[in-house]
């Protein structure tokens, strides 16, 4: 008894619904176009398997070549090129006078032969 | 990648009006053009990996009335409510009075429903599919299915003769 007032009652509604069904506002007439630009990825630039060690080596190209380059020093702010002030020794390097003695015209000058008796006969 | 395209447009064209019909029966008319679209992405992106162990408009019921279960609990979280927009409704066909206010009473119906009952009571009897096939689409038990849909005609029919309908 009660299946069959569950089964009039399921008829009942079925036949509710199929008369009084509400269909959903129809679709836009570009939703396919819509949906394919979604889908579809835009072009865009592939990366090859090598890219990427290619980068990081022409990184570490670069930046061991910076280690080679001598620093820039940079400018001063200012346009006015300040010379410091260079004090130079100048006796640094001159002779003293006692070194002109080996340029004495005293001092035996002498020739290679006699240099050569001289240390023979010693 | 061409030919999986016009294979693509080829079911749009055979299943977009059931797709576009199960979100708007199970989720309402908010944001309709957005789930079906949402569930069209999803049967692009699984239509490779479909397997024919089962229906393609199984799947297809599957994907669809997921995307509705879904945004309705996506809603719930935000407390957004269930909008069927009746005003959609009327005046499209010149219909009488009383046809418009009875489609209004199956959507009010639908809309007091648990997302649940209501998913088993479209698919069973809307779109009349097998307790099997439904179990499958809403990954549940035949028994479960049966459990819910009891429950959902029962208080279905009650909603509708509180409403005076004569069933």
């Amino acid at each position: 008894m009660t299946d069959f007032k569950d089964d009039e009652l399921e008829a009942s509604i079925k036949s509710f619904l199929k008369k009084n069904l509400p269909s959903p506002p129809s679709a836009s007439p570009d939703e396919i176009d819509i949906i394919l630009r979604k889908i579809e990825p835009a072009p865009k630039l592939q990366l090859k398997w090598f890219a990427i060690p290619t980068v990081a080596l022409a990184g570490l190209l670069v930046f061991w070549m910076s280690l080679q380059t001598p620093k820039m020093v940079p400018a001063p702010l200012s346009t006015t090129i300040v010379q410091p002030e260079v004090i130079v020794d100048q006796t640094v390097g001159m002779l003293d006078e006692d070194d002109f003695d080996l340029f004495d015209e005293e001092s035996p000058t002498l020739e290679i032969g006699e240099d050569y008796l001289i240390l023979a006969g010693l | 990648m061409k030919s999986d395209l016009a294979h693509f447009r080829q079911i749009y064209g055979q299943y977009q009006q059931l797709v576009r019909t199960v979100i708007y029966q199970i989720a309402g008319s908010s944001h309709l053009d957005d789930l079906v679209q949402e569930a069209f992405i999803k049967i692009w992106k699984g239509l490779s990996g479909f397997k024919e162990q089962s229906q393609l408009s199984t799947w297809i019921y599957r994907v669809s009335t997921n995307v509705a279960l879904d945004a309705l609990r996506s809603w719930s979280r935000r407390k957004e409510n269930l909008d069927y927009d009746f005003d959609s409704l009327q005046d499209k066909r010149k219909t009488p009075d009383e046809e418009f206010s009875n489609r209004q009473i199956v959507q009010q119906g639908l809309a007091t429903l648990s997302e649940e009952h209501r998913t088993v009571l479209v698919l069973s009897f809307i779109h009349e599919l097998p307790m099997a096939e439904i179990a499958e689409i809403v990954g549940v038990s035949e028994g479960t299915v049966k459990s819910r849909l009891h429950y959902a005609k029962g208080a279905f029919g009650t909603f509708l003769k509180e409403r005076g309908v004569k069933l």
